[in-house]
């Protein structure tokens, strides 16, 4: 009896846990997007029709992998948002931080980036549509924001090691 | 601002025979996030370290403190 106890407990996730999850799979789902947009935009400037049908096709992929990554998580957020309305302590921790950071730092590259084509837009991609210069934006700022955020998530490992004192507390 | 903050979190721990998962589970946060507060790669919101602080019973400058050659720096009064 106690041992089941302990197992349901144990498999249960913390809310911070899972806000955690919906962050990092929020990550993945845009960096999958990112790719989806980097294959719109780049139908525009690719001659071989056989490889825009391909592309086209491809571009399914990206969006049914966010869908399935990203939904349960989303899921699993809302019902703890609907069960603990009030609670708003798992909004301090370390990836919700870093995901902020990333954000920014994706806002000020994508700002950098829309100046850049601009300058770019006036002498070489002078007859693109406006559908590519959209799709390269978010492609970008996307990638940037995603892989941002992992880069500054990424654990250094050797000093996160968890001493594994006795867990019994102390008298 | 980076690398001023101090911490004494792995020294309660210690006494307390917690690991980084315990404490973690106990205040609400992730395992990540106690590790990172404690290795000092991320700086707490005031709200998880009073819980740290409260969950430890203790102030929380006992277990939070500033460099001391930045105070002394910075607690020098201008004339």
């Amino acid at each position: 009896m106690n041992y089941s106890k302990e197992r349901t407990k144990a498999s249960k996730e913390s809310p911070a846990q899972i806000v955690d999850t919906l962050l990092q799979r929020t990550a993945i789902g845009l960096f999958l997007l990112a790719i989806s947009y980097t294959m719109s935009a780049a139908m525009y400037v690719i001659n071989n029709q056989d490889i825009v049908n391909l592309m086209d096709r491809l571009q399914l992929v990206p969006s049914i992998l966010v869908l399935l990554i990203v939904f349960p998580a989303f899921v699993k957020f809302a019902k703890l948002r609907y069960r603990r309305k009030n609670e708003c302590s798992e909004a301090d921790g370390y990836l919700v931080e870093m995901f902020r950071r990333a954000s920014a730092m994706a806002f000020g590259l994508t700002f950098v980036f829309l100046i850049v084509l601009e300058l770019v837009t006036e002498k070489y991609l002078t007859g693109l549509p406006t559908p590519f210069f959209i799709n390269a934006t978010l492609a970008f700022s996307l990638g940037v924001l995603s892989v941002g955020f992992f880069r500054l998530a990424r654990g250094d490992g050797d000093n996160e090691s968890d001493d594994d004192f006795d867990t019994e507390p102390a008298p | 601002m980076k690398g001023k903050l101090n911490n004494r979190i792995r020294v309660y721990r210690a006494e307390h025979r917690l690991s980084q998962g315990d404490l973690a589970e106990r205040i609400g946060v992730t395992r990540k996030t106690i590790s990172t507060i404690e290795v000092g790669r991320f700086v707490p919101s005031t709200v998880i370290a009073l819980k740290i602080a409260r969950y430890f019973g203790v102030p929380v400058e006992d277990i939070f403190s500033l460099n001391d050659d930045v105070d002394a720096s910075e607690s020098t009064p201008n004339t």
